[in-house]
C-alpha cells in the first residue's frame, strides 16, 4: 500500500466507524422498541444469507451445472438468478402477511400468479435465446466458420 | 506494516473451501457490481434522508409545498430503487462469498479492521432491504419501530460502506480504468471470463429491471396492469384511491367519525377560537385541487379533492401570517394521528380540509368527516378524521 492509499484506508476506517457509532447511538437514543429484536433481525439477515441461502444457491448451482449441457449453463444460471431474486422479494406478498380484514386495498394482487408470470417469461426468453444460439451455432458450423469460442478468441487477438 | 493492498491483491493458493467453480468470483466482478450497488444505494440514501427530514424537520429545514408532486416522485424512486437493489446486493454477496472461507482469515491489523466492517455492511444492507420490503408489504414480524430502525440502520450501513470503499479504493480505481484484474491469465480465459461476466451482469440488470417494472405500477399508473408484483394496485381502491389506515383499525374511531356532535375546532394562537360542524364547512367557499396521496411506502394515486382552504380558516380565526398549524385527528392513538403544516404548507392555496373526493363525500376510510390534503406531503402527513387545527 502506498503512503497515500494507506492514509485513505485509515481515514476511511475512522470516518466509517464514527458514522457507524452515530447510527448505533441513534438507535439507542430514539424510541426504537426492543433493541434485542433489532439485533436479531440485523444479525439474522447475515446468518440467513451466509448459512442458509448462499450454501443452498451454491449446492443447487453445482447440481444443475452437472445436469444441463455445458453451453447452456450461463443462460440457465442467469435465469435461475432472476427467478430466485424475484421469488425472494415476492415471498411476503404471496404469504399475504400484511393483509387485513378491514382494508382490501392492501397487498391486493394474486402474487403467486404474478411470480409465475415473471418466472415463466424469464424461462421463455432464456429458452428462446438458447434455441437461437443453437440454430446459429449449427448454421455457422455447417458453413465452417468456427464456434463461438474461436470467435471470441479471434476478437481479442485483434484488439 | 505488511502491505495490506498487496496482501489482498496477491493471488492466493486455492485453499478456499469448498472450491467455487464459477470464474466470476473475482475483484473485477465485485467492483463492477459494487459500483452499481453504490450508485443505487446513494439514490435510496438521498431520497430516504429527504423523506426523514420532511417528517422530522430540524430548525434549518423547511419543506416547500411546491412542486406539488415532488414527494410522490422522490418516494416512488426510493422504494422502486430499493426493490431493484435486491438482486444487485445478492449478486454482490454471491461474487464475494468464497472470500468468507479464505485462509488465513486475517493477514494483519488493517485486514482485520476491513473484515470487521463487513459485518455492519452486509448486516445493514440485508436489514435495510428486508425491513423495507416487509414495510411495503405491511408486514411487521419484529418488536421495534420500523422508521427508527430503518433510518439509523442506514447510517450504520453508510459508515460501513465508507470504510469498505476506502479499503477497496485501489481495486475500484483499477476497475474504472478497465485494466484486467488477472494479468497472468491467458487471453482466451480472460475473454471467456469477460463474456461470462457480461452475461451475468446482464442478468443482474435484468433481475433488477424486472423487479422495478413488476412493482413501479403502484405509483406510475400506466404500468399498473403489468406491475404484477406491485405492493399496491391503484385500480384496487376506495373512491379512486387505495387506503393505508382504514377507519376500522382504530377502536372507537368509526363511532367518533359518525357522531352528529362532530366539530372541527380551530384554536391556539388565534384571535378567536372557531368551531364548525361538517355542514358549516360545506357552506363555506369550496375549492377543488387535483393532488396525489403519496405514501411513504411508495405507492401513490391522484384524486380531485374538494373542501375548505386551510388559509381561509386561519384568516377567519385571526391567525398571524406565516403561522404553523398542528393538525390533530380524532384518532386517540397512533404515531401518525397528528401532523404539522409549516408556514408554506399552511398558506398554500391547495392545502385543504377536504370534505369530498372525486365529487363524492369522503368515505370514512379516507377521513370522513374532514381530512387534510396538501401538495408535496407524505401520505402520513395528510391527516385523516381531523378534529383540531392548533395554530402556533
Amino acid at each position: 500500500m502506498t503512503g497515500s492509499s494507506r492514509r485513505l484506508f485509515w481515514a476511511g476506517q475512522t470516518a466509517g466507524v464514527a458514522i457507524i457509532a452515530i447510527g448505533i447511538r441513534g438507535l439507542l437514543d430514539e424510541r426504537l422498541g426492543q433493541p434485542a429484536s433489532f439485533a436479531r433481525f440485523f444479525l439474522g439477515g447475515v446468518i440467513a444469507h451466509d448459512v442458509i441461502l448462499a450454501p443452498l444457491v451454491f449446492v443447487t448451482a453445482w447440481l444443475v451445472k452437472r445436469l444441463v449441457p455445458a453451453w447452456t449453463w450461463p443462460a440457465v444460471r442467469n435465469a435461475m438468478f432472476v427467478s430466485v431474486t424475484v421469488a425472494l422479494f415476492s415471498y411476503p406478498f404471496i404469504r399475504g402477511f400484511g393483509r387485513r380484514p378491514t382494508n382490501d386495498t392492501v397487498v391486493p394482487r394474486d402474487y403467486a400468479q404474478g411470480l409465475l408470470v415473471v418466472i415463466g417469461l424469464t424461462w421463455l426468453v432464456t429458452g428462446a435465446w438458447l434455441a437461437f444460439r443453437r440454430m446459429r451455432g449449427q448454421e455457422s458450423s455447417a458453413e465452417a466458420e468456427g464456434s463461438d469460442e474461436s470467435d471470441s478468441t479471434a476478437r481479442i487477438s485483434s484488439p | 506494516m505488511n502491505s495490506h493492498a498487496e496482501a489482498t491483491e496477491r493471488v492466493r493458493p486455492p485453499v478456499t473451501l469448498p472450491r467455487f467453480g464459477e470464474r466470476l468470483h473475482d475483484e473485477r466482478s465485485a467492483a463492477l457490481v459494487g459500483m452499481a450497488l453504490g450508485a443505487m444505494f446513494s439514490i435510496c440514501l438521498a431520497t430516504g434522508v429527504l423523506s426523514h427530514l420532511i417528517q422530522h424537520p430540524p430548525g434549518w429545514f423547511t419543506w416547500p409545498a411546491r412542486p406539488a408532486g415532488f414527494y410522490r416522485v422522490s418516494q416512488g424512486v426510493h422504494v422502486t430503487t430499493g426493490i431493484a437493489l435486491i438482486p444487485v446486493v445478492l449478486a454482490k454477496l454471491w461474487i464475494v462469498y468464497p472470500k468468507l472461507f479464505r485462509w488465513p482469515p486475517i493477514d494483519d491489523v488493517a485486514d482485520a479492521v476491513e473484515r470487521l466492517t463487513l459485518l455492519p455492511l452486509v448486516g445493514g444492507m440485508i436489514f435495510l432491504l428486508f425491513s423495507g420490503t416487509a414495510n411495503v408489504a405491511l408486514w411487521y414480524p419484529w418488536e421495534f419501530s420500523f422508521p427508527v430502525a430503518h433510518y439509523w440502520a442506514t447510517w450504520i450501513t453508510v459508515g460501513a460502506m465508507v470504510a469498505h470503499v476506502s479499503a477497496k479504493a485501489t481495486i475500484i480505481g483499477r476497475t474504472v480504468r478497465r485494466r484486467q484484474a488477472t494479468p497472468e491469465a491467458t487471453p482466451t480465459t480472460t475473454t471467456t471470463t469477460t463474456a461470462d461476466r457480461r452475461s451475468f451482469l446482464g442478468a443482474v440488470a435484468a433481475a433488477s429491471g424486472t423487479l422495478a417494472v413488476a412493482t413501479v405500477g403502484q405509483t406510475f399508473r400506466p404500468l399498473a396492469a403489468i406491475s404484477v408484483l406491485g405492493p399496491r394496485d391503484p385500480r384496487v381502491n376506495v373512491q379512486g384511491v387505495p387506503v393505508n389506515k382504514a377507519v376500522g383499525e382504530s377502536s372507537g374511531l368509526a363511532e367518533a367519525v359518525a357522531s352528529p356532535s362532530y366539530r372541527l375546532v380551530v384554536r391556539g394562537r388565534v384571535d378567536q377560537e372557531l368551531s364548525f360542524s361538517r355542514e358549516d364547512l360545506l357552506a363555506m367557499p369550496q375549492h377543488t385541487a387535483r393532488l396525489p396521496i403519496a405514501c411513504v411506502e411508495g405507492w401513490s394515486a391522484e384524486a380531485d379533492w374538494t373542501g375548505v382552504r386551510v388559509r381561509d380558516l386561519l384568516a377567519m380565526a385571526g391567525a398571524r401570517a406565516g403561522a404553523e398549524v398542528g393538525v390533530e385527528s380524532l384518532q386517540q392513538r397512533g404515531s401518525f394521528r397528528a401532523s404539522v403544516l409549516n408556514s408554506k404548507h399552511a398558506a398554500d392555496r391547495d392545502t385543504l380540509l377536504a370534505l369530498k373526493i372525486n365529487g363524492e363525500d369522503l368515505h370514512p376510510d379516507h377521513g370522513f368527516p374532514v381530512r387534510l390534503i396538501g401538495p408535496n406531503r407524505p401520505g402520513v402527513q395528510q391527516t385523516k378524521w381531523v378534529a383540531e387545527l392548533v395554530v402556533r
